[in-house]
């Protein structure tokens, strides 16, 4: 694990608006992240553990950049960053080649580069003919490993999984956790949502607790997880 | 790398400290994989579009066709009475005219019609006002292939040497579909009724831009009122070429093609400052 920070994150607050159009700017909104802190460094795997609604997945999306900070700032190195999550799909119409493409093409990799590395991103997902098959027809396991294997292919510099690692069946677990463990040994850096504390405590290298928008702890696994248990008992 | 990111970071400290303003994520927002990304967006766009329909392709010109046929019946045999070639006039002012209205329309909804995209990914929001504004254009350039059989078929105006002007008008007219649309597409997402609004709007406008009219139709006082319609003039100008088999004059355009960068520039200024607040804004 190196030194080098690939994305730092410094007392960032975002607010969501309490209703739509110029209401984010008449009112105060509600403020999903308050203060956080902490940074990512190159090759690591950082997970990042709280209740629900305490702001985790509002913090990736900022990671990559599709909110912006309302408070404080984010530095990232890089602009190859990749978010999977459950609900997200990319273009429902388009079909899994296509979408595989166009996200590759958004983490900066070239066109020519995505279609020869479609082959290969199909037979990770184990997508099989649904991969020529518009997105709509796809099932939520199905959008995950697609953007597992795309992500994995077109070697984005930055992976933010959002609960996603239980994802597919016992083969397709196995193998996404395995991939992670490639990724950690590799050059990659890995942000990681989950609710299961074993898998945290198993793939990360460090954690951060997040409680109502605050971090409020950050460390190795075993301390913060169990703070963070010992918390939710109360 | 330890370096860099260590400038950047004591940078990015230094600066939040002087302004007290928020900083995002983005690394370099005018990086050219997004216009790659928006043709890219736009060739498979048309692609679903001709793929989901069963006849295809062929809609893209029976479309216009079909259009056509109904303002040429009501060129020749309703209008008649007033000028001989009404039903030409008509149909160049009206598929050109069609190119900026749905152009105008599709860039300034850009934003909210893709929000499923932005909220999976990043991208700068012009990627998405540009990729509309190509598929409009993907959609003229078949409606007036049509247009110019049917004005060599049906009225025997064969092609001319002054076609050769022709993308002169398309840039203009791409030019000012794209200024326009990018003035509203961070609007729209702010005021949902401006979408309402401007759909009124560009429904009455038809009638202000010389589609069923020309300049000299209008009495002198009011000639003035043509001449700040640059959408006005661009039609006149169309109907020179393939009507009248005359160059273009391009003075008053060339105005209206620097104020559509100023706006631009303006608009680009305004999506920018707006980027990772817009997808949050949008219902």
């Amino acid at each position: 694990m190196g030194n080098d920070i690939v994305i730092s994150v410094q007392n960032v607050g975002l607010r969501y608006p309490s209703g739509h159009g110029l209401s984010f700017w008449l009112h105060d909104g509600y403020w999903a992240l308050k203060d956080v802190s902490f940074d990512l460094h190159h090759g690591e795997t950082l997970g990042i553990i709280g209740r629900n609604g305490a702001g985790k997945s509002t913090l990736l999306r900022l990671l990559c950049g599709i909110y912006s900070p309302d408070r404080g700032a984010i530095v990232s190195t890089t602009s190859s960053v990749s978010l999977i999550a459950l609900q997200l799909g990319f273009n429902r119409l388009f079909s899994g080649r296509e979408n595989a493409v166009l996200s590759g093409m958004l983490m900066g990799r070239s066109r020519q580069f995505m279609w020869s590395a479609v082959q290969e991103i199909r037979e990770f997902a184990e997508l099989g003919e649904h991969f020529d098959m518009p997105l709509y027809t796809y099932s939520s396991g199905m959008r995950a490993r697609l953007g597992v294997a795309v992500a994995i292919f077109a070697a984005a510099d930055v992976l933010l999984l959002d609960e996603v690692l239980g994802v597919g069946d016992i083969t397709f677990q196995k193998k996404s956790s395995q991939t992670i463990r490639s990724l950690i040994r590799s050059e990659r850096s890995v942000v990681l949502i989950s609710h299961n504390l074993t898998t945290i405590k198993d793939l990360c290298d460090r954690v951060v607790w997040i409680e109502n928008g605050i971090s409020c702890m950050e460390g190795p696994p075993d301390q913060v997880v169990t703070a963070y248990a010992t918390a939710m008992e109360k | 790398m330890s370096n860099r990111s260590g400038a950047r970071r004591d940078d990015a400290v230094r600066e939040l400290a002087e302004t007290g303003r928020p900083r995002r994520a983005i690394v370099n927002y005018f990086d050219p994989r997004y216009l790659n990304v928006a043709f890219f967006l736009a060739f498979r766009t048309m692609k679903q579009e001709s793929l989901t329909m069963y006849l295809g392709v062929v809609w893209w010109f029976l479309n216009p066709f079909f259009m056509m046929v109904v303002y040429y019946f009501l060129g020749t045999v309703i209008f008649k009475t007033r000028t001989s070639n009404y039903a030409a006039f008509l149909l160049v002012g009206l598929v050109t005219w069609r190119w900026a209205q749905s152009g105008v329309t599709a860039c300034a909804g850009a934003i909210k019609s893709n929000i499923q995209l932005l909220r999976s990914t990043y991208m700068p929001k012009y990627v998405l006002i540009l990729k509309e504004a190509l598929v409009a254009t993907q959609r003229f350039l078949f409606g007036f292939a049509v247009l110019l059989a049917f004005l060599y078929v049906s009225m025997d105006y064969s092609p001319n040497w002054a076609y050769i002007y022709l993308p002169v008008l398309f840039a203009f007219q791409f030019l000012l579909i794209l200024a326009a649309g990018s003035f509203f597409a961070p609007l729209v997402p702010l005021v949902p009724d401006l979408q309402n609004v401007l759909n009124v709007v560009l429904s009455g406008a038809m009638f202000l831009s010389g589609v069923l009219w020309s300049r000299d139709h209008l009495p002198e006082q009011y000639h003035v009122y043509f001449d700040i319609n640059p959408l006005a003039i661009l039609i006149q100008e169309y109907r020179r070429i393939l009507l009248d088999g005359q160059p273009p004059e391009l003075g008053l355009l060339i105005w209206f093609a620097a104020l559509a960068l100023a706006v631009l520039a303006v608009s680009h200024l305004v999506l920018k400052r707006l980027d990772g607040i817009l997808v949050r804004i949008v219902p």
